[in-house]
């Protein structure tokens, strides 16, 4: 194949390579110390935003209903049951197990 | 009469090969891929050079730890018709090397018996079930599951993985920084074998991981893996949680945390195993998903595009729409092409034979798929072997990656999203990925 090819072409073709690779390389250079001092200059959040957990409604709107208490968190078995528009988690007795 | 009929469209042909426009493509076609593989090269050696090195930031918290120093982990598994995978999974979560952590299983309306099969664990005190009467897809899985998750920090995995035991550990210690929303993992072909697999397994380490890398140095990156991924509860409710109507949640996640100014990392030392797609059919159809869920995620967020405050997007986002374009150019030419050749003209780079330019394309891919595996190696030490298989890479999977990608990215813009996405699960081959489990060990 590369015998078929002029030496012209050779060159033009690797010379579009590497200035490829060149551009490449500094314009990611280039762009990432653009983040760094945007990181910077910005101050960049350093704690968590306020964000308020309240499981009320499920992605759908629909309402929930968690079991009472630690419960949720510790049950080891929850079923889930949607009646009338409402999610309900319920907390599966252990001695059902 | 049919003479000056193909002549005349021999002579379109002919103005068509002339044209700006093929004349554009033909360049586009040409320079995208070059230009991409040296992007991801450079950029995912100096990610592995800074991050990756004895002088690297994260480390993964000590086995000696104390326990009382490390916060407690919620890992999450959304699970439909998982009863033949499931234990496997959960087996190898109980091997975890981390003090503090529980496993929610959430069996999402599965006929079969996974909640029987996870009923079997929770004597363990580790693992619990949440037990979705209805089949309401993964996205919804993962939101019900949260109201129950203990940790601050959430793990979901996917219900047919085998994660290594140090994988909360790697994962972990990202958090401490509070700006930090979510760190996916390292998933790894398990199933090896046949010459599909072998390529995928080739593809994970060389084009996916090699993006990741990349992307993590561009700022932001493009998806978490859905198989294997850590979240911060409170980025997850910031951003209004999983979108069910999506049909990779995994991605819209991602970008809905990025435009929240939430850091989206990647830790390729959190490495899970994971079964691919077997048979061509099982991978068209996830390759489906993921170039409509792809097209949908772009199309939601196309608004940034423009958007000032959020141009560290703005890499990812063009890479996007320029992949899927090169991937229609990739069609357009090759149909042109093929009618041309049938004809009995021959445009200007339209020889089968390969020309210097296709040299350089193929050399360029061949040389990302070597430094994915150069790169990847440390953590899959049976990677090197499958390297033969790259020579396939660029004339099969390009083609096949490409013609699902074209078909695809329209139904996903054009179809209207249904509110919930539910599972559509078909197990191919677990016998199979059992026996490749089996043999990790010796990988």
């Amino acid at each position: 194949m590369l015998q078929r090819e002029t030496a012209r072409s050779l060159g033009v073709a690797f010379g579009l390579v590497g200035a490829l690779l060149t551009i490449c390389v500094i314009a990611m250079m280039a762009w990432t110390s653009y983040n760094i001092r945007l990181a910077r200059k910005a101050k960049r959040r350093q704690s968590n935003r306020e964000v308020v957990i309240c499981w009320e409604r499920d992605t759908l709107g629909r309402r929930l209903e968690l079991p009472a208490g630690e419960l949720a968190c510790t049950a080891p078995e929850v079923r889930v049951v949607l009646k009338g528009g409402v999610k309900a988690y319920i907390a599966v007795d252990p001695e059902e197990l | 009469m049919i003479t000056f009929g193909l002549s005349t469209v021999v002579d379109v042909f002919r103005v068509i090969s002339d044209s700006v426009v093929y004349r554009s493509a033909l360049v586009f076609y040409g320079a995208y891929p070059i230009t991409m593989a040296c992007v991801w090269i450079v950029l995912s050696v100096s990610f592995a050079r800074r991050r990756e090195g004895k002088a690297a930031p994260i480390k993964a918290a000590p086995a000696g730890a104390d326990p009382r120093s490390l916060p407690f982990v919620s890992v999450v598994i959304p699970a439909h018709r998982e009863a033949e995978t499931i234990g496997r999974t959960l087996e190898a979560l109980l091997a975890v090397d981390y003090p503090l952590y529980e496993v929610i299983v959430v069996n999402d309306g599965s006929p079969d018996d996974t909640a029987a099969v996870v009923r079997r664990y929770i004597h363990t005190d580790v693992v619990r079930l949440l037990d979705k009467t209805v089949n309401e897809g993964k996205a919804m899985g993962l939101n019900d599951a949260l109201p129950l998750c203990r940790g601050e920090i959430v793990v979901v995995l996917d219900a047919d993985i085998v994660v290594t035991p140090g994988v909360l550990r790697a994962l972990v210690p990202h958090f401490a920084t509070s700006r930090v929303g979510a760190v996916t993992g390292n998933p790894r072909v398990a199933n090896r074998g046949s010459l599909l697999r072998n390529l995928q397994t080739l593809e994970f380490a060389s084009i996916v991981s090699v993006q990741r890398r990349a992307q993590r140095i561009w700022g932001r990156v493009l998806t978490v893996s859905g198989a294997v991924a850590a979240f911060r509860k409170t980025a997850l409710v910031d951003v209004g949680l999983f979108s069910p109507d999506m049909a990779t949640e995994d991605i819209d996640m991602t970008w809905k945390l990025q435009r929240r100014f939430w850091d989206v990392r990647y830790e390729p030392a959190a490495v899970v195993w994971m079964e691919v797609p077997p048979t061509l059919r099982e991978l068209w159809k996830q390759r489906r998903r993921w170039a409509k869920g792809l097209a949908q995620v772009l199309s939601k967020h196309r608004g940034l595009a423009m958007s000032w405050k959020c141009r560290r997007l703005w890499p990812v986002f063009w890479e996007g729409v320029l992949s899927i374009a090169w991937a229609y150019t990739f069609l357009v030419l090759t149909t042109y092409w093929l009618v041309a050749h049938a004809l009995g003209y021959s445009p200007y780079g339209s020889s089968p034979i390969p020309s210097l330019w296709g040299m350089l394309t193929a050399t360029a891919c061949l040389t990302q798929l070597a430094t994915g595996v150069m790169l990847d190696r440390r953590y899959d030490r049976g990677l090197a072997r499958y390297f033969p298989f790259a020579v396939l890479y660029p004339l099969v999977y390009w083609l096949l990656m490409s013609v699902i990608s074209a078909i695809y990215t329209i139904d996903g813009l054009l179809r209207k999203r249904p509110s919930v996405q539910v599972w559509h699960i078909e197990r191919v081959g677990v016998r199979a990925g059992a026996q490749s489990f089996a043999q990790i060990e010796s990988l």
